[in-house]
């Protein structure tokens, strides 16, 4: 059987995204084909040593958490945009739709005064009028 | 975003919401507390999705300085440690797309406890994190988010703003990549 096709399965199997029948269809090849059995075993090992990366503890930087006090202190007070937005979506936005919604606040912030605006002064000159 | 295999934050204690409130009203102290408490899950994070003390350092402080500005959109609805990690990730990727340094070099650091997991043992923490080091970050930062913090393709397909297709692609050359380069520095050998 031909290994290549099964390069991209491999991967699908450690990362349990196979469907059954290719699930079995995989398992039946790895049963005589010890190429693909080692690709395996080393693939999960990779997978299962990245796992335990993110629990090692590294040691911090002496003085990092000076450095950031300061550098918060210095800080200028957010927007009053910013600070909207920050209440509104949580904070946790990715930047591009960070950018894009607050510029989309700012617009209707616009908006909105300039449609409060020209309500007042055609109020006013429907008044004046009467 | 959910991330599943962090033992090392997952397990902190959650600061009081009293110390939030105060840090989101300008208290330098109760800002300093929730520092300490979380800036080796933060410093972790940085280096092992940038894989160098400089970018980690500078990276680590901007999720900080982010963090002061949004503690106030922090609502309670999570975890702190949850909503941390997610602000966290997006200001390391943004920091990635800005200011990465192209030619740094990478550089392992010494775990501050020793490595409990066997499998990371028998491979060789210091072995995988310089293979991950060499790792370009097209595949580095999608194989991290995915095989270090366990968030699913979609996610990082959010997070790093690129098509699903692509992410998963990147985290299938990455591990193949490690896989080789561990391979050749002989970590697999005592497995047989």
């Amino acid at each position: 059987m031909d290994c290549v096709r099964f390069g991209e399965v491999i991967q699908r199997y450690v990362d349990r995204e196979l469907e059954v029948s290719e699930v079995l269809e995989f398992q039946h090849h790895l049963s005589f084909c010890p190429s693909c059995a080692a690709e395996l075993d080393e693939l999960a090992t990779v997978r299962s040593a990245l796992a335990g990366v993110g629990a090692v503890a590294i040691e911090v930087p002496a003085g990092f958490s000076d450095r950031v006090c300061a550098a918060a202190a210095a800080l200028p007070t957010p927007s009053p945009v910013d600070r909207a937005l920050s209440a509104l979506t949580g904070g946790v936005l990715p930047g591009r739709l960070r950018r894009r919604t607050r510029h989309l606040v700012y617009w209707a912030l616009v908006i909105v005064a300039l449609a409060v605006s020209w309500q007042q002064y055609h109020g006013r000159k429907t008044r004046g009028a009467v | 975003m959910s991330p599943s295999n962090s033992q090392s934050y997952r397990d902190l204690p959650e600061p009081s919401l009293r110390d939030v409130q105060a840090a989101a009203e300008g208290d330098g102290e109760a800002f300093r507390r929730i520092v300490e408490r979380y800036q080796g899950m933060v410093y972790g994070l940085a280096y092992n999705m940038l894989g160098n003390h400089v970018d980690a350092e500078d990276a680590a402080q901007e999720v900080f300085l982010r963090l002061h500005q949004k503690l106030d959109g922090f609502h309670g609805l999570s975890a702190f440690s949850t909503w941390l990690f997610r602000l966290a990730v997006n200001a390391v990727v943004d920091y990635q797309r800005t200011w990465r340094r192209q030619a740094a070099e990478p550089s392992v650091p010494e775990p501050a406890t020793d490595v409990e997991d066997e499998v990371l043992r028998r491979v060789g923490y210091a072995e995988l994190l310089q293979a991950m080091g060499e790792l370009p970050p097209d595949y580095r930062l999608p194989l991290v988010l995915r095989d270090v913090y366990g968030l699913a393709y979609r996610e990082i397909s959010d997070v790093l703003d690129r098509p699903l297709g692509t992410v998963k692609a990147s985290v299938h050359r990455g591990r193949s990549s490690l896989r080789l380069r561990l391979r050749a520095s002989g970590a697999f050998d005592s497995e047989v």
